[in-house]
């Protein structure tokens, strides 16, 4: 749907419904892609941004799971960079479905 | 002496018209209010969240809630509610809401204020504010239409700072129950 109130109004939708619908469709350009952590893909968080990352948690836990928690420990600091590599393909965050 | 034409007229047309009338009053104002009412709500719609200089916004989950509400006062008439909500659609997750709802009288519009947690998979918790109104298709049944706007404050789903606000366009059914 285009993002304007005169593609709901061409839908058949008037009022308030046709506004709420015509605003969920728009995807502008300044429209990022998270509010809430739920928004996000698996093993993703949401930053104060507004954009998806991949989870501390979930990069840590992979880190300490595979090399011991010494060195999870001491990789942490970089587990932005090591930990997308280390991150489980099939590994899901518990919102996702 | 025979009516007039024009007089049969007016009470072929009236009659009914009175009757559907009085049928559709009675319907649209029951005589008492209910003690209990059964409510399922279905809402959809924008939330915005972020800093202050970098808000932005997104289509809301499909939100589904089934509550029980009972009356707590008589006039004005406010009720007490809770009951269970499902975020749903592009994921799952469940948790409580209630609150009270105050129904004026001589009138469709009902206002409720409560809050909203959201247990798991993840936890949010937040307040609620709406205003709509409702129609009785039959007379223990309502059609009703709210603008819900739910504020959440607190909660793992929430990145750091942040609060995370949605407003609904919500449709519900009300089944009086006793």
């Amino acid at each position: 749907m285009r993002c304007s109130p005169r593609a709901a109004r061409s839908a058949g939708l008037g009022g308030v419904l046709g506004l709420v619908v015509a605003l969920a469709g728009c995807t502008p350009p300044s429209t990022t892609l998270c509010v809430r952590n739920s928004d996000c893909p698996a093993g993703q968080v949401c930053t104060t941004g507004g954009s998806c990352t991949i989870a501390p948690d979930a990069s840590t836990d992979a880190l300490t799971d595979g090399a011991g928690s010494a060195a999870g420990d001491a990789a942490t600091d970089d587990a932005a960079a090591v930990g997308n590599a280390a991150q489980p393909a099939g590994e899901a965050a518990p919102w996702s479905r | 002496m025979r009516p007039a034409p024009r007089l049969l007229r007016v009470l072929r047309l009236g009659v009914p018209l009175l009757a559907w009338c009085a049928a559709r009053s009675a319907v649209a104002s029951p005589a008492a209010d209910p003690l209990w009412q059964l409510e399922l709500h279905a809402g959809y719609g924008l939330t915005f969240g972020g800093i202050a200089s970098q808000v932005r916004w997104r289509s809301t989950p499909l939100t589904l809630t089934a509550i029980a509400a009972i009356a707590v006062i008589d006039d004005p008439a406010i009720a007490g509610y809770g009951g269970l909500v499902v975020e749903t659609l592009d994921r799952n997750a469940a948790g409580a809401v209630f609150g009270v709802e105050l129904h004026p009288r001589g009138s469709r519009l009902h206002f409720a204020g409560g809050g909203v947690y959201v247990v798991a998979p993840y936890t949010l918790w937040g307040a609620t504010a709406s205003t709509g109104a409702c129609f009785h298709a039959v007379p223990a049944v309502a059609l009703c239409g709210d603008v819900q706007l739910t504020a959440f404050v607190a909660g793992s789903d929430l990145p750091d700072g942040t609060a995370a606000t949605q407003i609904q366009l919500v449709l519900g059914m009300v089944f009086d129950a006793l």
